[in-house]
């Protein structure tokens, strides 16, 4: 039964591997790195039913998602795609569609399902490796959809704070700066994006926005005077919810204890269809060196030093989540995710 | 219930001998059952008599119960898969008869979704959890059930809800799963709230805003789990979510016991004897949805404006 | 075109304001009071009263003694040493327009270089001298740190005093010590512990009798400092340390922000004298790293054993603040509002562990306590050198000295080759990648847009600060103007 060819399992290895020694990471990296793999994956993929694609599809998923558990965007794609397959083939048995709804209790599934599949495979291979180049197209237009946004959320004078380092909230704020004049506060994720952090506080300046730069713990100080908080989010789960780079969830929460509207910017490949049960699990812990060096080994060896890179930021400390498919409340990311993903394929 | 004769069935009767013989059976459910063998006895003709006669029962059932938004939950659903369901058939009798051969399906589909429910909800609960429930609920006791299957282990503080005291028999369920309990009274849950790790209760109704209604306590429970940032969750089935919208705590029907006042120290006796409560008296209150993190169901974890879209879903498709 | 200078225009201008008002600022109280008091010089205490109360607004000292002097000679010349030293020594070195736009009232000290003049000499005593780059280079910082540093450096300072003829001790010692601190505050503004020890050790100059003959006088008063010091600090701080380890039992999770003398020593006494066995988080921030100070106390005090330290700095903290049972703060300031003026972070980490029902406790001695009211964080603070932020360093910045750091300017100008085209443009992503030179933002002062914003201090709200330990007792920080004024009443 198994379809898993010697061909695929090399692929699959080697794209693991990236993975896992960080050769891809970030999230649109990654994402992107994903979709061309799941493509090449497919194409070299035999099957004779859809069915056994989809066991495919969710074994290699399983494998790439336990490699890099934290890299999120890459199981958001494996979900993605397996949408994608799972429309083409009930496209073609639309009979079998029972929906989860309130009437599941009352309706009898007692059309059988087909066990013969009409669809042939060369046509779901192409339809699918099509999806996909769509799903590509769509990850990398995304900033696009996200600035049309930028006129409604953004008035002149403002000043904006941002906690993260995020290629989105920088074509966002780039974008925003030809119809508005503002202000933005950038923080300087010490210790892990410092440079970083210069890096896009300079762009951000050289796009005539002016851009202060404030240590991480001057947040609480002047987030009286900010007017909105923008971030940048690494996955936002079902709940609305958003993990993000650390520091972020004191930022919103003074934000919140502020009254200050905070939005998360984030492609559709961000929207995760799980629900953040295991928060400490989510929290990828980096390299110690980085908070205290070994310049201070006489410090080293008598404490222990702990490096936390991301942030679990819970729905209620943000205001409006900002994808490519438009701004929703996060109380209402729930919904988008149905339309991402099929329920089936969240535990892989 | 198919003895009985034709003419004289007893809406109510039926719905009560339901939930008295199998206490598995949830509100909701015994209500969808009893409209069943309605249909079943009655023998309705054309569609047109079935929803005359389903309203009327319903009608019956609502008013003979005092209690009656979680099994009007089932009536509502029931009625508005009929109304959805009778054009699909081509002809009426085979609508009939697949309704009423379905009667037992639902009963084992409904017990089955609080398997799934657990299933749901099953991450929430970790290692060295304590755990605050409140009063009983069957698909939380199922829940913390399956997770202490799985060797999870966690810690329980049941409250004892009176006046019913439906808490007492939670914490002798929980016990006897071999889960180490502590039932407190409802007054010491401000004392406890700090060491609680998330608080789960069930409902027997969830309003249109995904708020709940439950056994009285809840809604201070939410307040002050809110207060301590603690997750609040509510472990619901779908076939309790309901159409209504209350507006605060104490809007709902019968629940006029608590604002009863007097100088006759008799009429405050179900105080300390449950006994002498009235059949008709309701302790039941609605928290809105401010306070609940998210809702398990078995639709999966939902938060609470997903509800109003399940129900908008139902009501405008 | 036109936007960019317009943005320009406006820190530029500011910046100009903030020198000149600084000069004038400490002049006006003088004349204004040496009115005052040639009115009615009996009514001295009722002046000093008012003059304390100017004080803890936040006008600069004003000295009493100086005023009660009748020659218009002498007057005149202090003033004249005034200006001498507001003008002369401190000069803004460099480009100072960098002030970000929201901030540009805030006074910016960071440019400012010593220029050691002969006649500057003369005036300023170089134990001042000494301390003043103490300050400004951070060597010497917290409020009880700088604090005592200065009583001492008074206390050399009034041992070398000799008073001038034509006057009195009582008279001219007060204004002598008024041009020392105001020469010093230049270094940086004084705290409020500062503050009251000054306006403490005026009073007690002042009432010293006019019989009493220097020698003895210099003598009482450094004795007075000692037992200032005594009071004020050491048993203070024991009171409180008394108090506060209650909170600490074993087997507890501590969480502290920065480093704080009383509460080092705090950690120090459960650890060591009391034997408890606990966990403490320190937590720390750019760009003074004083958790790493805390640390390092704590390791030479040998409490390492019974401490299990944990080191993290203020980005983790809302994932760290699940596991504490407490926070200890320490204070630079409590306000009269409730408020908390302590390290910049501390609100953050307040809000923090309040939101997670964590008590937050802060030990503050009275010393600390100020009439100054304030609502928010921004309308007043102490900026500090943004260029502290520019290197990305997990070490405290270490300042070099302005001739140094002139030479070592002029020595890169001359090594200075044609900078290296970097090649790293093939991307798309308009996030350049940041390269290698530690310093990325070392063009800084050249570019339009950019600010660097580097303030010391926050201000925590009431409601996040569970209970405020002091020499008094514990009380809410409501309490605050409630001590104050008793503290008042009794010892001033």
């Amino acid at each position: 039964m198994s379809i898993e060819t010697k061909e695929i399992t090399l692929q699959v290895d080697a794209f693991i591997y990236k993975l896992k020694r960080r050769h891809i990471s970030g999230s649109y990296d990654v994402a992107l790195e994903t979709s061309h793999f799941l493509m090449r994956v497919i194409s070299a993929a035999r099957w004779t039913h859809p069915d056994q694609l989809i066991e495919l599809m969710r074994h290699v998923g399983a494998r790439v998602i336990r490699a890099q558990p934290r890299e999120f965007s890459s199981g958001n794609v494996i979900r993605r795609v397996l949408a994608i397959i799972r429309d083409e083939i009930e496209a073609h048995e639309k009979e079998n569609n029972i929906n989860e709804s309130m009437f599941s209790l009352l309706t009898t599934n007692d059309v059988a399902k087909s066990t013969k599949s009409k669809l042939k495979t060369s046509d779901l291979r192409s339809s699918t490796i099509q999806g996909i180049r769509d799903l590509v197209d769509e990850i990398s237009n995304i900033n696009e959809s996200i600035e049309a946004m930028t006129v409604d959320l953004i008035h002149d004078g403002e000043v904006l704070l941002t906690p993260t380092i995020s290629r989105t909230v920088l074509e966002f704020l780039i974008k925003a700066r030809l119809k508005r004049k503002f202000t933005v506060l950038v923080t300087e994720c010490f210790p892990n994006d410092t440079l970083n952090a210069h890096a896009f506080a300079k762009t951000l300046s050289d796009n005539k926005i002016e851009t202060v730069i404030i240590p991480d713990s001057l947040v609480f100080a002047v987030m009286s005077r900010v007017g909105k908080v923008i971030v940048g989010a690494k996955v936002v789960f079902a709940n609305g919810g958003c993990v993000s780079s650390a520091g972020v969830a004191a930022v919103c929460e003074s934000a919140k204890e502020h009254r200050t509207p905070v939005f998360t910017v984030a492609g559709s490949f961000k929207l995760s269809p799980n629900y953040p049960f295991d928060r400490d699990s989510l929290i990828e812990v980096g390299n110690s060196g980085k908070v205290l060096e070994y310049d201070d080994s006489d410090l080293v060896s008598e404490c222990q030093v702990s490096n936390p890179l991301f942030d679990y930021v819970p729905p209620e400390h943000i205001d409006l989540c900002i994808t490519n498919v438009g701004g929703f409340s996060p109380s209402f990311i729930y919904r988008i995710v149905l339309d991402n993903y099929k329920p089936e394929d969240t535990n892989l | 219930m198919t003895d009985m004769k034709i003419g004289d069935f007893n809406v109510t009767e039926t719905y009560l001998q339901y939930l008295a013989e199998d206490s598995e059976i949830t509100m909701p459910i015994a209500a969808i059952e009893s409209l069943v063998s309605l249909i079943r006895i009655k023998q309705p003709s054309t569609s047109a008599e079935l929803i005359n006669l389903l309203s009327a029962n319903t009608k019956t059932l609502k008013e003979s119960i005092p209690n009656a938004i979680s099994l009007s939950a089932g009536c509502d659903l029931f009625m508005r898969f009929i109304h959805k369901n009778l054009h699909l058939y081509s002809d009426w009798d085979s609508c009939r008869t697949h309704l009423v051969e379905n009667g037992e399906l639902f009963v084992m589909r409904a017990k089955e979704s609080r398997l799934k429910i657990a299933n749901y909800g099953l991450p929430f609960i970790k290692d060295d959890d304590i755990i605050l429930v409140h009063s009983y609920s069957r698909v939380v006791l199922h829940l913390l059930n399956l997770a202490a299957q799985k060797f999870i282990r966690f810690r329980v503080i049941v409250t004892e809800a009176s006046p019913t005291n439906q808490g007492k028999y939670m914490a002798r369920e929980l016990r006897k799963l071999g889960i180490p309990v502590n039932l407190i009274a409802d007054s010491a849950v401000g004392y406890v709230i700090d060491k609680v790790d998330k608080v789960f209760v069930g409902a027997e109704g969830v309003a249109e805003s995904g708020g709940i209604i439950n056994h009285i306590g809840s809604y201070q429970i939410g307040v002050l789990a809110k207060n301590a940032n603690k997750p609040f969750y509510v472990v619901a089935e779908s076939h309790k979510f309901v159409r209504m919208y209350p507006l605060a705590p104490n809007d709902l029907p019968n629940n006029d016991i608590l604002l009863r006042f007097s100088v006759d120290e008799s009429d405050n006796a179900w105080v300390e004897d449950e006994t002498k409560l009235n059949s008709g008296d309701n302790f039941i209150d609605f928290t809105p949805h401010e306070y609940i993190t998210a809702l398990i169901t078995d639709l999966g974890v939902l938060t609470p404006s997903a509800v109003s879209e399940e129900l908008i879903k139902m009501w405008y498709d | 075109m036109s936007e960019p200078q317009e943005t320009k225009a406006v820190p530029k201008t500011v910046p100009k304001t903030g020198p000149k008002s600084e000069a004038t600022a400490p002049e006006a109280p003088v004349g204004e009071l040496t009115g005052k008091q040639l009115k009615d010089l009996k009514k001295q205490e009722k002046a000093a009263k008012r003059a304390a109360t100017k004080e803890s607004i936040g006008i600069a000292p004003i000295n009493p003694a100086a005023a009660a002097s009748k020659e218009k000679q002498q007057a005149k010349t202090q003033t004249a040493v005034k200006k001498q030293i507001t003008q002369a020594q401190i000069k803004p070195a460099g480009s100072t327009k960098k002030i970000p736009p929201l901030f540009s009232h805030l006074d910016r000290k960071e440019s400012k270089a010593l220029k050691f003049n002969p006649e500057i000499a003369n005036i300023v005593h170089p134990e001042i001298l000494s301390l003043f780059l103490k300050f400004q280079n951070y060597r010497v910082v917290g409020s009880t740190a700088r604090v005592l540093a200065m009583l001492d450096a008074f206390k050399v300072l009034i041992h070398d005093y000799t008073t001038p003829e034509n006057t009195t001790l009582q008279r001219h010692l007060t204004s002598y010590l008024s041009h020392q601190i105001d020469y010093l505050k230049n270094s940086r503004p004084l705290s409020v512990t500062m503050g009251n020890a000054i306006r403490w050790l005026k009073q007690q100059i002042s009432v010293i009798s006019i019989s009493m003959s220097d020698v003895d006088a210099k003598k009482l008063i450094c004795e007075q400092i000692d037992e200032f010091i005594n009071e004020k600090i050491v048993i203070t701080q024991q009171v409180i340390i008394d108090n506060a380890s209650l909170h600490i039992s074993n087997e507890s999770v501590v969480l502290t922000y920065g480093f704080s003398d009383v509460l080092c020593k705090l950690f120090e006494h459960c650890a060591n004298v009391e034997g408890k066995k606990f966990t403490l988080i320190v937590v720390d921030s750019r760009p003074l790293f004083e958790g790493k100070k805390l640390v390092r106390e704590l390791i030479a005090s040998n409490t390492t054993a019974n401490i299990n330290v944990h080191y993290v700095l203020i980005n983790a903290i809302s994932t760290i603040m699940d596991k504490v049972h407490t926070v200890f703060l320490g204070a630079h300031a409590m306000l009269s509002n409730g408020r908390l003026y302590s390290r910049v972070g501390t609100a953050l980490i307040a809000m923090c562990a309040n939101k997670r029902n964590v008590p937050v406790l802060v030990c503050a001695e009275s010393l600390k306590f100020s009439e100054k009211i304030q609502l928010d964080s921004v309308t007043n603070n102490e900026s500090a050198d943004w260029k502290d932020l520019v290197k990305i360093s997990k070490n405290a910045p270490v300042k070099t000295g302005f001739a140094l750091e002139q030479f070592l300017q002029q020595k890169k100008a001359v090594a200075q080759t044609p900078a290296p085209v970097s090649k790293k443009q093939q991307q798309k992503t308009p996030i350049p990648e940041a390269s290698e030179d530690v310093e990325s933002l070392s063009a800084y002062e050249k570019r339009d847009n950019l600010y660097l914003l580097n303030v010391l201090y926050d201000l925590t709200p009431p409601e996040y600060i569970k209970k405020v330990i002091t020499e008094m007792g514990s009380l809410p920080p409501s309490s605050v103007p409630v001590i104050l004024r008793e503290y008042k009443a009794g010892s001033v």
